[in-house]
């Protein structure tokens, strides 16, 4: 391979760099208007009248909206059209936006806003997702009795039995924390009225532009093919700019339809935070039984999920969670149970990892604490019940379609970490700065799964000049698509990186792929440029024989050029092969489309072929903790994934860095501070996210165990990088503390006292350091 | 967005003569990293002048004078971190400055702002006040001078009058018999506002015994301040692990003893090992 499985600068770096790249916020058009939306003070309340008329008497004011003003449904959602674009007659929670302005200015729009005059009548809100469940408490939604958004089972073998059959059982409550996506650019859109035509343009920082697409269409009563949606550079997303971003479109078109004018709306970072889903904070109840030996019997697991105000995508997050909630490991008796629930609280939706870190961190930290009580290794015990080839998972899927390498990157992060030799010596420390050193291990299923329709497109143009256009459904969000996009189609083409262009993402010019989450684009998008570029060069293939007067395995390509393998004297280049074809009259433009392999569920029963295929991951962590003061520095990490194939080992790598960072952030710092309703972090002061000086060395070791299913082999690597982080670095903390902390963030007050300290400074009004 | 008047006065007269017109409707722009926040976020909404200092170069210096060091309040924190002045004569004052903020904010930040924004975490504030240090408030044809202490008087007040300007601090050299600490506690490395610090100087006799000691933890107290009964339990004594510990619980308690909030079950036991560290510090003794 030339271009694929090598490392390649990235195709959008430049423009980054140079500060040239268009954002969001940086666009800018003629006669263009500013909007801004003015959100509920309370987190439930019912709206009793909206006063516009002062705001719309201001001079330079062009429109004042309400939930009455939207032309088609106020609501949207991926799985449960629950979620308000403007609240009509019910806010749920304090991101929920009443009314908005568009005006000449940011500041006019602003001044807007402060001459709405709202009635509310304050409802009685749940804010702890179990008390939300009770009979009596404040039901959000009147078709969701006991306000559930969500319930998964899973079902397999006979739970009782196999307690029934073990030495030891072991009950253990996890929790984990509701945590902010934080990326750097705030949301931002523009919307800009079609002339000509009916409809509306949008761009923004949009991660999923068909989703806000679909999103749009509900809203504003139009059709599909009247809205366009235009990516913009992303400063970020991390499953962070789907709903958020729909919403802040549509209240853009809203404003650009009705003034006839383009209208711009940008977050300031506290509107993003306050309104913007976060990560969902979990409370996990495992139990497991397991032999002497240490064999797992059976393992029982109630989780409750925190949904907030509306579904999102609660319903997905914690299917991924049902479906591996026991983690890499063979369980013969298993029962799950895991409920979303609506409460008043900011929204939960998609994060990177997608159900997963929760989970994680709840399945390793109890292993951990089993081989404590069992008096084994942990690491021990992982490899005795470690998932191998042809093992069944919790669904009851039999692992044997791809290669199971889960003790393969345990036993390569083992070695790299020194972690035995290091578990060792930090067996027995004193004094005030102890070390320590833990691992964690995961499977995880690629893509969508039995989520839903799975499939995705791309297009390749070569034009008669031998320059080349990738055009994909799946979008760059930061994680480096379109060089892996690029890479595959050079690849597949047989030319170099230079020649291609990526084209931005745009709901006009190719179909409708699904979302760019899960994971999916290299395995899926990637398979899809493959495809569109192996079709184009079939076509050329018919003009090269032609002019080499050879058969087609006589044939090889690369370094744009063709010549024939015996004899390399007889070649022609990519150019001139273009030019055949086009002579001929040929279409070099091709449609790639993949459909992902069949997967199977059964909702009753929780079992089936969930995901087509899946990867593995292992990380070491090693931490020194002060034990006077509960802080914590993570020394390194070794982090070992098994991508498939790396297409570009350099972006794999950076993946596996970014999600160590956010994966400590998860596990030492981050913890949005929301009490009955109100977020109290608003910014970066008080939200803290880790910086460069608390970045430990990484370690990153790529394995390729080619898959059968990925382009050239490859699988994923977006989410596992992160899930695996926090509970290597709990599992790392305890071994140096001897305690263990079962709530994450492990900060200092939960490192030095065993809990936190923040619900008492809220409930007493308190505020300082 | 507030609207404002700004001011860029060419001389500490100039800005004088601006304060005593506008008084408390004016606010003194020194390196912004408070203020600006402050303005951002509708708290202020009496400003409706800003008197930007940073051009003038007069409030800007770092001299030494007869074993006294006196600063300009204009100084930064990078400066003070990297003056060999102040490493050589006020060494925990450079290490306050040095862990503040980011290279941006302390290439920004001033000596003169941390102090009249007054923050109970302000981290040059304890080392100013173990060594004592004195401000000179001017107003337009008048100063004054106050020991530091007398000048903070809450948690993000001063003693500042509205016409008034913070115009110098000064304070004596340490002499060289003299020992400092400093410790910081933040939630991560860098970036961090500190949830506790705590100043120490001890001066010894040839016998090691303490002659004079100073012990100034920050974000404990209402605003920094000094712990006297910390400071005698090491006074006359040739410190031993026991008699630090004594010192670090005295701080503790002089925290408790002024209210507990929620904080204080972490703070209570975290103060005294960070008040043992800047002790053993200043003693030189290994403290890890």
């Amino acid at each position: 391979m030339d271009t694929v499985n090598k490392p390649a600068r990235r195709v959008d770096a430049l423009g980054k760099v140079l500060g040239e790249s268009r954002y969001g916020a940086d666009l800018s058009f003629e006669g263009m208007l500013y909007g801004k939306v003015l959100r509920a003070p309370y987190p439930h309340a019912r709206i009793l009248s909206i006063d516009t008329a002062r705001a719309l008497a201001l001079p330079g004011v062009e429109a004042v909206l309400t939930a009455a003003d939207i032309p088609g449904f106020h609501t949207f959602g991926t799985v449960i059209p629950n979620q308000q674009v403007l609240a009509k007659e019910v806010a749920r929670y304090q991101g929920d936006g009443v009314a908005m302005a568009a005006a000449a200015t940011p500041a006019l729009a602003q001044q807007a806003l402060d001459l709405i005059r709202v009635q509310y009548q304050e409802l009685a809100g749940v804010f702890d997702p179990a008390r939300a469940m009770e009979e009596g408490a404040p039901l959000l939604h009147a078709d969701c009795p006991g306000n559930i958004a969500a319930h998964h089972v899973l079902e397999k073998g006979e739970v009782e039995k196999g307690f029934a059959c073990s030495d030891i059982i072991l009950e253990r409550e996890y929790e984990t924390q509701l945590v902010e996506h934080a990326y750097i650019e705030p949301e931002a859109a523009v919307a800009v009225p079609q002339t000509g035509n009916r409809g509306v343009t949008v761009y923004g920082s949009i991660q999923n532009p068909f989703s806000c697409r679909k999103a749009l269409s509900r809203i504003l009563g139009l059709k599909l093919n009247e809205i366009r949606v235009i990516q913009s550079f992303m400063g970020g997303s991390f499953g962070g700019k789907d709903e958020v971003m729909s919403a802040l479109c549509a209240r853009a078109a809203l404003l650009a339809l009705k003034t006839g004018k383009p209208v711009k709306m940008v977050n300031t970072r506290e509107e993003s935070i306050r309104e913007g889903y976060k990560r969902h904070p979990y409370k996990l109840k495992y139990k497991v039984g397991a032999t002497r030996e240490g064999k797992l019997m059976a393992m029982e697991i109630k989780i409750i999920a925190d949904a907030g105000a509306y579904a999102s995508q609660t319903p997905f997050v914690t299917w991924r969670s049902v479906v591996q909630a026991t983690g890499p490991y063979e369980v013969p008796h298993v029962r799950t149970n895991i409920y979303g629930v609506y409460t008043n609280n900011c929204y939960t939706g998609a994060f990177r990892g997608f159900g997963s870190p929760q989970i994680i961190f709840a399945q390793e930290s109890l292993l951990d604490e089993l081989a404590e009580e069992l008096g084994i290794e942990p690491l021990e015990l992982r490899r005795l019940n470690g998932f191998r080839q042809g093992s069944v998972t919790a669904t009851g899927q039999k692992l044997d379609n791809h290669q199971v390498s889960l003790l393969e990157v345990v036993d390569k992060a083992v070695e790299k970490s020194a972690y035995l030799t290091k578990r060792r010596q930090y067996a027995a420390q004193r004094g005030r700065f102890r070390k320590g050193i833990g691992l964690a291990c995961s499977f995880r299923g690629c893509s969508l799964g039995a989520e839903g329709v799975d499939a995705t497109g791309a297009m390749v143009s070569v034009q008669y000049d031998g320059s080349v256009y990738v055009y994909s459904g799946l979008a760059e969000n930061g994680q480096g698509l379109q060089t892996i996009f690029s890479q595959i189609a050079a690849e597949e083409l047989g030319i170099s990186l230079e020649r291609v262009r990526f084209m931005e993402t745009d709901t006009a010019l190719i179909p409708d792929g699904g979302p760019t989450v899960a994971s999916r684009s290299t395995l899926m998008g990637g398979n899809a440029v493959r495809l569109a570029a192996a079709k184009v060069r079939e076509t050329l293939l018919g003009a090269v024989l032609e002019k080499l007067r050879a058969a087609a395995e006589e044939l090889a390509w690369g370094g744009d050029k063709i010549w024939v393998k015996a004899d390399p004297r007889r070649s022609i280049s990519f150019e001139e092969a273009v030019n055949a074809a086009c002579a001929k009259g040929e279409l070099l433009t091709q449609l790639g489309w993949y459909k992902a392999p069949k997967v199977t569920w059964d909702d009753r029963h929780g079992q089936g072929d969930a995901y087509f295929t899946y990867v593995y991951g292992c990380q070491v962590a090693e931490v020194e903790v002060d034990m006077e003061t509960g802080y914590t520095r993570v020394l390194k990490i070794t982090a070992v994934h098994d991508v498939g194939r790396a297409i570009n080992p350099e972006t794999v790598r950076g993946q596996i860095y970014g999600g160590v960072a956010q994966g400590l952030g998860y596990a030492l710092l981050e913890e949005v501070q929301q009490y009955e309703g109100e977020i109290k972090s608003l910014n970066f002061d008080e939200y803290l996210i880790p910086g460069i000086c608390d970045m430990p060395e990484i370690e990153a070791i790529i394995v390729e165990n080619p898959d059968g299913y990925g382009p050239y082999g490859a699988k994923t690597i977006g989410e596992p990088t992160l899930e695996v982080t926090a509970p290597a670095i709990a599992s790392a903390v305890a071994q140096a503390t001897g305690r263990r902390v079962r709530q994450l963030p492990l900060d200092l007050e939960r490192v030095l006292l065993g809990r936190s300290l923040q619900k008492d400074r809220y409930k007493r009004r308190e505020g300082g350091c | 967005m507030l609207e404002f008047n700004l001011y860029r006065p060419g001389t500490l007269q100039e800005a004088l003569k601006l304060l005593a017109e506008f008084k408390s409707s004016a606010r003194v722009l020194a390196g912004g990293t408070d203020l600006l926040i402050s303005l951002g976020s509708r708290e202020r909404e009496d400003v409706k002048n800003i008197i930007d200092i940073t051009s003038l170069r007069e409030l800007d210096f770092i001299r030494e004078e007869d074993s006294r060091l006196r600063l300009g309040p204009l100084t930064v924190h990078a400066q003070i971190a990297d003056s060999p002045h102040i490493r050589q004569g006020a060494g925990l004052l450079a290490a306050a400055a040095a862990a503040i903020g980011s290279p941006q904010i302390r290439n920004r930040g001033t000596i003169g702002g941390n102090i009249v924004n007054a923050a109970v975490c302000a981290d040059t504030v304890p080392p100013l006040l173990a060594l004592g240090a004195t401000v000179k408030l001017e107003r337009l044809g008048e100063s004054r001078w106050l020991p530091l202490e007398e000048f903070i008087t809450g948690p993000n007040r001063t003693g500042l009058e509205a016409d008034e300007m913070l115009t110098e601090i000064a304070f004596a050299k340490l002499p060289a018999t003299a020992g400092w600490g400093f410790m910081r506690l933040a939630r991560r490395e860098a970036m961090a506002i500190a949830r506790m610090n705590v100043a120490v100087i001890l001066d010894r006799d040839s016998r090691g015994r303490v002659v004079s000691a100073c012990i100034a933890p920050g974000a404990v107290l209402a605003s920094p301040a000094r712990i006297p009964a910390a400071e005698n339990i090491l006074l006359g004594q040739c410190p031993d692990e026991e008699r630090i510990h004594q010192a670090g619980q005295a701080v503790a308690a002089a925290m408790t003893a002024a209210g507990r909030r929620w904080s204080t079950p972490y703070k209570e036991p975290a103060i005294i090992a960070l008040t043992e560290r800047a002790i053993k510090q200043a003693l030189e003794v290994e403290w890890r």
